[in-house]
């Protein structure tokens, strides 16, 4: 509940929602050669699997920018983007191991920004982010996201989580395989043979069962 | 105000910070068809967010029989349609990227491979992305 604000006079902060902990940041560039088949495998240095995202860009400053894995890496086979490069990010309780497709002719330098939080299941002791007492992160000219809900929910059947907010909020979405993570970056609409993915209405998170996921973790935000 | 001098409220962890949202919106026309061994985009394209933010996506589907919203900045949608008068499945695949420093693009390609023209038998599909984008935490 809201906390009281009778006396005013009291300077008091209070948030009934948590603010995302990043646990993990890493910002490099590599050069990937032509490739379908490589990976670039990185320690993520936790003592658990972080679930992990990605952006990743072909210029120093992320003018240009893509997501996860949001690009065909070859617009002849499948209807894409016409980068010629394809790379997702998939972590393990040691590494993040992140896939390279380069069909673009030559070798690319290509710029990543990973960033990674716990997931609901864990609640260990983790290395610090941000600790620098003179670096003022809480500021009141920014907006910080806050967590409404998350959880690990089984992918074998439909599960729906009711959030009840009554609009469209904002969700991330992991899926655990065998124990690797990935993040949900890819939906089918298949009015014949059924959706693959996961809905969201303004009542209820609806994650349909994937054909190979064990589990998602799913993280909902009371940001709209 | 970026650094009051006796506030002292802070985080040991880096943490995500809103920065801004929007909707792209493209419209599949009905009883679309595609030339054979071509591709055929519709696209979207406004201001949304800082250089090199990082995105949130879901994105939307009306027009075919149930209506969709799904986590995701990839969307495959999948029919059937014909070509040279025997059924041919067709796929429309949407992604959402930025693709500038101040814009974001939604992007709807259909993409046909053979040598002969796609028709798809379609009705009307709008593809929505509801875009957040994020001060990136670096």
């Amino acid at each position: 509940m809201p906390a009281s604000v009778a006396d005013a006079k009291q300077m008091l902060f209070t948030s009934d929602y948590p603010s995302d902990k990043v646990v993990y940041l890493n910002e490099f560039s590599i050069v990937v050669p032509v490739t379908a088949s490589d990976s670039h495998v990185i320690a993520h240095g936790l003592s658990f699997t972080p679930v992990v995202a990605m952006v990743w860009s072909p210029n120093s400053d992320f003018s240009v920018s893509y997501t996860t894995a949001d690009t065909a890496y070859n617009e002849s086979v499948s209807g894409g983007l016409p980068t010629g490069m394809f790379f997702e990010a998939l972590s393990d309780g040691t590494n993040i191991e992140i896939l390279l497709f380069n069909n673009t002719g030559g070798p690319q330098t290509v710029y990543f920004r990973l960033f990674a939080f716990m997931p609901s299941n864990v609640n260990v002791d983790t290395p610090f982010t941000a600790n620098a007492a003179d670096d003022f992160i809480f500021n009141t000219d920014y907006n910080y996201t806050k967590l409404y809900l998350n959880g690990r929910a089984d992918t074998t059947t439909t599960t729906t989580i009711n959030h009840g907010l009554g609009y469209i909020p904002q969700v991330a979405l992991w899926n655990e395989n065998a124990g690797t993570f990935s993040i949900q970056f890819i939906a089918t609409y298949d009015p014949s043979n059924g959706t693959v993915g996961a809905q969201i209405t303004d009542q209820d998170l609806n994650i349909l069962p994937f054909a190979t996921p064990d589990f998602s973790h799913y993280r909902i935000y009371i940001d709209d | 105000m970026t650094k009051p001098e006796s506030f002292i409220l802070t985080t040991d962890y880096a943490t995500l910070k809103n920065d801004d949202q929007g909707t792209l919106t493209v419209i599949v026309p009905a009883s679309l068809s595609v030339t054979a061994s071509n591709t055929t985009v519709f696209s979207s394209t406004a201001p949304i967010g800082s250089a090199g933010a990082p995105m949130r996506v879901s994105l939307s589907v009306t027009g075919l029989p149930v209506d969709n919203s799904l986590i995701a900045d990839t969307m495959e949608i999948v029919g059937e349609g014909t070509l040279s008068g025997s059924p041919q499945n067709w796929t429309i695949r949407a992604v959402c990227y930025r693709s500038s420093a101040t814009n974001v693009s939604l992007r709807a390609t259909i993409y046909n491979p053979d040598g002969a023209t796609l028709i798809l038998g379609n009705p009307q599909i709008t593809i929505s992305a509801k875009i957040n984008t994020f001060l990136p935490p670096f």
